[in-house]
């Protein structure tokens, strides 16, 4: 399940930024994840947070809440970046040209927030 | 302020938010990407076969190897969750190989085929060739999330899977720059297959890219394949030219 691989990939991601504030915040101190899922990623965004679940113990994350954002598919034509639909012909008309997927096709790590405790 | 009650007192935190916007497939990505630099200076052609369970990608890879009869310098890899069946296959019909065990991985990722490169013993077959097959683990959905820092796509849909697969797993479908259709000599007992009718379903999520029905049986369209692969290798070569066509052996720190 390819689910299971892009979450430790977020997980290796908190883990790094971590490491880039200077080890002050913990792992604990992740109080939510924002992740952004599009629809033409191949990622089902229930098996997505099945993972998360399952793995985030295991990497201390017990308190980072998960939020998924579904992104839609858009598509546009390279030449005109005029939008052409999902459905109906799939090339723009006027420039007969191929349209490319200009947004929904990844999965990214948008925003973390930290609970640092004052010292 | 206090989470437990929310009653504002209790050690006293600061909330940090961080804006990333970053790619949970970049670390692949980063591979991938040294893999194709890797791939580019030596002038290899690597072709990244992707299909169900059983589709036909070994018997492709063999039939392609008997038609080549020894004139293109080939090797490969295969994933595959268990065995090393397919490596097995692939050498005894003439091409180098090197099994890749995923065990519960249900597709090769970027590191996997790196490392598989900095084998010895594929290091050296891949000395000169002008092609690398990366046969993916049997599957229609993850394997094309992942690059191995290819220069083409093929994947492989037997005629009795259904002429519907294109519409049904889309993403793969889309990554494809050639659909072979393979098992064509089973055509006659499956009337309600046709080429025509995987070529419409194809259309709906990538209109531009070409079927090519083929049987590893027969021979049928595998002359086809080594024409195909012979212009995708034409494109590799000109990218490259000047260099002097070898794989580029190096090494990593730590
Ligand atoms: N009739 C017919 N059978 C084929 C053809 N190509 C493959 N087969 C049969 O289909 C079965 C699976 O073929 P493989 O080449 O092992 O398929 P694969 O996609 O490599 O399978 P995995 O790697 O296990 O996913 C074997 O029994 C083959 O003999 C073909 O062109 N015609
Ligand atoms: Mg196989
Ligand atoms: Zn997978
Ligand atoms: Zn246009
Ligand atoms: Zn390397």
């Amino acid at each position: 399940m390819h689910e299971v691989s892009l979450v430790e990939s977020l997980l290796d991601q908190l883990d790094g930024l971590r490491d880039r504030t200077a080890g002050r915040p913990t792992a604990t101190a992740v109080c939510l994840v924002r992740v952004r899922v599009g629809a033409g990623s191949g990622v089902e965004p229930t098996l997505f947070r099945t993972a998360y679940e399952a793995c985030r113990g295991a990497r201390e994350y017990t308190a980072a809440k998960l939020e998924l954002v579904l992104e839609p598919e858009r598509w546009v034509c390279p030449l005109c970046q005029s939008s052409v639909g999902a459905e109906g012909p799939l090339d723009c008309a006027d420039c007969d040209a191929a349209r490319v997927l200009r947004a929904g096709a990844g999965i990214f790590l948008d925003r973390v927030e930290m609970e640092v405790p004052d010292v | 302020m206090c989470d437990v009650c929310g009653c504002g007192t209790g050690p006293k935190a600061t909330r940090l938010a961080v804006e990333l916007h970053s790619s949970l497939l970049a670390g692949n990505d980063e591979t991938a990407s040294h893999l194709r630099a890797h791939f580019e200076a030596a002038g290899l052609s690597t072709v990244n076969l992707m299909g169900s369970p059983g589709a036909g990608k070994t018997a492709l890879l063999e039939a392609t190897a008997r038609a080549l009869g020894g004139t293109r310098r080939l090797a490969a890899v295969s994933g595959d969750l268990a065995t090393e069946n397919d490596a097995q296959r692939l050498r005894r019909a003439g091409i180098p190989s090197l099994a890749i065990t995923t065990g519960t991985g249900c597709h090769l990722d970027a590191a996997m085929v790196h490392d598989a490169l900095h084998a010895p013993a594929l290091a050296v077959a891949l000395e000169g060739a002008a092609f690398f097959f990366v046969e993916n683990v049997g599957n229609l959905v993850c394997p094309a999330l992942f690059d191995l820092g290819q220069a083409a796509n093929v994947v492989v849909l037997s005629v009795t899977e259904g002429v519907d697969k294109p519409e049904k797993y889309p993403v793969m479908f889309r990554h494809a720059d050639l659909v072979v259709l393979s098992k064509a000599d089973l055509l006659p007992h499956l009337p309600e297959v046709s080429v025509a009718a995987v070529e419409a379903s194809l259309a709906k999520v990538a209109p531009r890219t070409r079927v090519l029905p083929l049987s590893a049986r027969t021979g049928e369209g595998v002359g086809e394949f080594v024409a195909w692969l012979d212009a995708l290798h034409a494109r590799t070569e000109a990218k490259s030219a000047g260099v002097p066509a070898r794989f580029v052996s190096h090494t990593h720190p730590g």
